[in-house]
């Protein structure tokens, strides 16, 4: 097989046509409230980061068991390479509608609210697409997304107070409360959006650092994962 | 002639029950090995660690040099049933302008689709097939079988896991049977046919 892993899944098709057209309506919404109020982006920015959840979790193991993706395994590619191009293919329609609305509320002078192509808009925004997925890597379709909202809404529900009353506004907080808020930042990474985000200094470093040692995680341990195929001997 | 595959001293359990328990197993270029054995013998399971998709407990799978082409095809069901036809077949550099979707076709339309792509990869050394006859008519069986020699004579290196006896002897230049999870050469006892005596074996067991 002489295609490369990005194709094959995109050929494969890791994401159902109704999950595609719910992510045009909210971009096609998302780019309309933007035009209408560019103050509003955090609400857009809010809307897609939750269909991301979805998408993003598109689950390896549960295909690849099925033995869609075996002519890729088989290939002379390594599996590392291979799981490496099924996050992005995951996760790049996500990140195309992003950066479509980013790029369209930069051309209508948003800037006064800041963009979401860099700072703590990004970084939740690669938190969602990191967790999602590696949540979702043993699990079917959108599974890890429907769980992680439900768990935010129960947490909703229960007013939660996740950061709690730690004192932020001084200059120096505990390594503790740090860490607590970069767990907070990863569970929620909503909190993420807006101009002032209620975290501790280095919080969301800490943050981004946890997601990705989740996606380090899975991209090491690959080569352990038996691709049997389910109801065979 | 060269081993293209080997398997030594594979062993592999799922939870208690140990499917493959020390597999030696060697198939040289411009050989083709039938493998058999009854129903949840490991033979799926022993293809697959040759392919490299499940990862033996103990022992290896070894390749010649470094690690070849390796065409590997475990039935109609590993088929990505929403994939357009066309598409699938341009990941495999076949052109096909068929629109339906995979799942739209047939059992028997599936398999010879599969078996036809994984086919067509003329790079692969080393072959191998889970139940290819299955759901094929008359005339798929017998492209297969055309298929799988001039492939064999080629230089490839050929295992196939089937039930089809008479099939299996149109084409194998010898034959393995799984039993209790090791790999023991069926040899030819008597003067009976070898499809008789392939039966017997799956039957009785080799040391009969």
């Amino acid at each position: 097989m002489n295609v490369s892993p990005f194709r094959f899944f995109t050929v494969v098709g890791l994401h159902p046509l109704h999950t595609l057209v719910v992510l045009a309506a909210v971009t096609g919404v998302g780019v309309w409230t933007i035009a209408m109020s560019p103050a509003e982006i955090d609400s857009a920015l809010g809307l897609l980061l939750f269909v991301q959840m979805f998408l993003a979790s598109t689950g390896f193991l549960v295909r690849a068991r099925r033995g869609h993706f075996d002519p890729i395994l088989t290939s002379a590619y390594g599996r590392r390479s291979v799981v490496v191009s099924h996050w992005l293919a995951s996760v790049a329609p996500g990140l195309g509608a992003w950066t479509l609305m980013s790029v369209v509320a930069w051309a209508l002078g948003s800037g006064a609210y800041g963009s979401a192509l860099y700072g703590t808009r990004l970084v939740a925004m690669l938190i969602v697409s990191a967790v999602a997925w590696t949540a979702g890597f043993a699990l079917g379709r959108s599974a890890a997304g429907a769980l992680w909202a439900a768990g935010l809404l129960a947490a909703l529900l229960y007013k939660t107070d996740f950061l709690g009353s730690a004192p932020i506004e001084f200059p120096v907080v505990s390594s503790l409360t740090v860490l607590r808020h970069a767990g907070v930042a990863v569970v929620c990474p909503f909190l993420l959006l807006g101009t002032r985000v209620p975290f501790a200094p280095g919080s969301i470093a800490a943050a981004g650092c946890i997601a990705a040692l989740l996606l380090l995680a899975v991209w090491r341990f690959v080569d352990a994962f038996d691709v049997y195929l389910r109801d065979h001997a | 002639m060269k081993t293209r595959l080997e398997l030594a001293a594979v062993t592999k359990a799922f939870g208690p029950h140990c499917v493959l328990n020390q597999v030696w197993l060697q198939v040289r270029a411009g050989e083709t090995v039938g493998l058999i054995g009854g129903n949840g013998t490991g033979k799926t399971t022993l293809l697959r660690v040759a392919a490299g998709l499940v990862r033996p407990d103990a022992g290896c799978v070894r390749w010649t040099d470094t690690r070849p082409a390796v065409c590997y095809f475990g039935g109609e069901m590993t088929l990505p049933p929403d994939v357009a036809i066309r598409r699938w077949a341009s990941l495999f550099g076949v052109r096909l302008e068929d629109r339906r979707r995979i799942g739209q076709l047939s059992r028997g339309s599936r398999q010879q689709l599969g078996l036809r792509l994984a086919i067509s990869r003329t790079d692969a050394e080393i072959l191998l097939l889970d139940e290819p006859w299955e759901g094929l008519d008359p005339d798929g069986s017998e492209w297969l079988t055309g298929s799988v020699r001039r492939r064999r004579d080629a230089g490839a290196a050929v295992l196939i896991a089937s039930h089809r006896f008479h099939d299996l002897d149109s084409v194998c230049t010898r034959f393995v049977m799984l039993e209790r999870g090791r790999c023991i050469p069926v040899t030819a006892q008597d003067k009976r046919p070898r499809v008789e005596q392939l039966v017997h074996a799956l039957a009785h067991g080799t040391r009969q």
